[in-house]
């Protein structure tokens, strides 16, 4: 069942559209991340979902029933912010307590639900400290304690994550995540960071200047990304200008019989990863002469700036391959991705030691 | 060589630094040893740097006199008067001013220092002219009204600083925990804020009960408070009187001041917003 639905929403500032019809349904339980960078209607979304703007058109339904109108307080959303999360005046009991207290608990539930939901977060027995007494990180996880204690239906993160360094933010992502998990509760995790997002999320949904890219789970989104702005987006990727002409696909040095394909100019995006560079004497089809302009290590595999034709390339090569600079370079393309315009048009394959297809 | 050369020399330094601390020391000081002095002289003349003859002699006589016991009642009745009601006004419009836009925002906030702008005593007479046609010449409400003008500004400028200072992402947490806007500024807003409510209304209450002019003109012959008490005092009778009658006013103020000193240093609130 779909718990949170976004029917046609648009909104917009000062006559420039922050979100253009919106369509994005989420499944119950589901953990999904709204990427994309500063200003493309992220936050506007969450913040529409959470009660905190009214959309100028179209519908936000949560567990199929409308919510518009209905102010943040009577929404049963439960929010995790950027910054300045707790009240600096209550100490933690008081902070994670706020939204019990207004529910009119008993005060032997509220402690021990308090109790609870920082064993939840792994902070137990921090009640009495301030906020001014805890590191950002703890900061974070007694928000988000604040948050579920309430027992939402949605938790909502505005970027939680982001004033954090990176090697906290990467545990506390995989935490965050674990509890989601646990709890089972329908996620909406607002970040800017792809990586974040592609490790965490059940489904992504990618947006760009008010509009939604793609909603896809993180694999397909990798694999195949359905726009040119997610493929810029989203990991590295080689983008060559080309065209189709009279059966072959011409970008860069790469020559592809593409039979099938209506003549027009595209865009081969290839991940540096789908390319393999070598030096080797025996001359085929299936590759194209290149140069060694640059290495980068990387830690655990190398970055190759390899030049070919007219175009620098980036090649991701594992760290055990040494490559040298020779004559006899070569660059084996084993797959590609053709957009035509912004859209996805076909995905390239290559069979192992064959020429690449189009399929 | 520059203008500052004595201040690479550490001696030096420390000497200049030194003269103007005692400067500034005595400059603060001396006025209070001077009113010391006076409030418990019973005889002092020149060229004596202390009073020749010691005593209570007027200390008793303040105390029992009556208009002055009743100057202090009216006083200490006005002021808290004058501060509650200028926070019920001007708090609203302070936090308006800090959350809200509206046509004219800017205009209307620096509006606030029209009354500071003119000549007080022109305005005053031109009030009490208006005054005296709804019969208010004279009255309690009279003199607290002509107060809250002078008000204004204090009450709404340093409590609109306080809550622009809030961030409004605590605000919305609150919301969206199920708080009402109401319970929002009560719970979080304020108490962020309280800080710079507390500072604005200890001047108010300090100021009220330093207000004369107005008073005067507006409150007389029924109500004398004690800054106008002291105009008859000075005037009337011998120096260890006016001495003693600005001590008393002074404890008031010293009194607030100690118990307000937890809002005024309390570094507490800046450090949640790092």
């Amino acid at each position: 069942m779909s718990q949170i639905n976004f029917l046609n929403v648009s909104k917009s500032y000062a006559g420039k559209p922050a979100v253009d019809k919106l369509n994005l349904e989420v499944k119950s339980g589901e953990f999904v991340s709204l990427l994309g960078p500063s200003g493309c209607g992220k936050t506007t979304s969450l913040r529409m979902l959470a009660g905190f703007l009214e959309p100028d058109a179209g519908d936000i339904q949560l567990a199929g029933k409308s919510v518009l109108g209905l102010g943040a307080e009577v929404r049963p959303t439960a929010m995790v912010f950027q910054r300045y999360t707790l009240f600096p005046h209550m100490n933690i009991f008081h902070n994670v307590a706020f939204g019990l207290k207004l529910r009119k608990l008993e005060a032997q539930k509220i402690r021990d639900r308090v109790g609870k939901m920082l064993e939840l977060v792994g902070l137990p027995g921090f009640e009495k400290r301030y906020p001014a007494q805890l590191s950002g990180g703890q900061q974070q996880r007694i928000a988000l304690a604040r948050a579920l204690v309430v027992e939402p239906q949605v938790l909502l993160l505005d970027e939680p994550l982001s004033s954090l360094d990176a090697r906290l933010r990467v545990n506390l992502r995989e935490e965050i995540r674990a509890i989601q998990r646990q709890l089972g509760i329908t996620t909406v995790f607002v970040t800017h960071d792809q990586e974040e997002a592609l490790a965490v999320s059940d489904r992504i949904a990618v947006m760009n200047e008010g509009v939604l890219q793609q909603y896809a789970a993180p694999d397909e989104l990798y694999a195949r990304p359905a726009t040119l702005f997610t493929a810029q987006f989203i990991g590295s990727m080689n983008l060559i200008p080309g065209r189709i002409v009279g059966g072959w696909l011409e970008a860069g040095a790469f020559r592809i019989p593409a039979p099938n394909l209506e003549p027009q100019s595209i865009t081969l995006a290839v991940r540096p990863e789908d390319l393999e560079f070598a030096v080797t004497s025996s001359l085929a089809l299936d590759n194209v002469s290149a140069t060694l302009e640059s290495v980068t290590e990387l830690g655990h595999y190398r970055s190759l700036r390899v030049k070919t034709g007219q175009s620098n390339l980036t090649v991701f090569a594992a760290r055990g391959l040494m490559p040298e600079n020779s004559s006899d370079a070569r660059l084996w393309l084993r797959r590609a991705l053709v957009y035509a315009g912004d859209k996805l048009l076909i995905e390239l394959i290559a069979e192992p030691h064959h020429k690449i297809e189009v399929i | 060589m520059k203008l500052t050369w004595f201040l690479e020399h550490p001696a030096l330094r420390r000497a200049v630094m030194l003269s103007f601390i005692l400067a500034f020391g005595a400059f603060l000081i001396l006025p209070l040893v001077t009113l010391l002095l006076w409030a418990f002289a019973d005889r002092w003349f020149f060229p004596n740097l202390v009073p020749q003859v010691w005593g209570f002699r007027w200390w008793g006589w303040i105390l029992e006199n009556t208009d002055i016991t009743k100057a202090a009642r009216w006083s200490f009745l006005i002021a808290p008067t004058v501060t509650l009601l200028s926070a019920v006004i001007c708090l609203p419009a302070a936090y308006a001013f800090a959350r809200f836009e509206f046509p004219f925002k800017r205009f209307l906030y620096v509006a606030l220092l029209a009354s500071n702008a003119f000549p007080k005593l022109g305005l005053y007479i031109a009030i009490a002219a208006l005054f005296f046609q709804f019969r208010l010449i004279g009255t309690f409400w009279g003199v607290v009204l002509v107060q809250l003008i002078n008000t204004l500004v204090t009450m709404t400028w340093i409590p609109a600083a306080g809550f622009s200072s809030v961030p409004r992402e605590l605000e919305e947490a609150a919301r969206d925990l199920g708080a009402s806007p109401l319970r929002v500024f009560f719970t979080v807003t304020l108490p962020i804020a309280m800080p710079g409510v507390i500072v604005a209304m200890i001047l108010v209450f300090l100021g009220s009960l330093d207000e004369a002019q107005a008073t005067l003109l507006i409150g007389a012959p029924n109500i004398i408070t004690m800054p106008v008490q002291m105009y008859t005092l000075v005037g009337n009778y011998p120096e260890p009187v006016g001495a003693i009658f600005s001590i008393l006013l002074t404890v008031p103020s010293l009194i607030l001041l100690v118990l307000a000193r937890k809002f005024l240093v309390s570094g507490y609130l800046a450090a949640g917003f790092k």
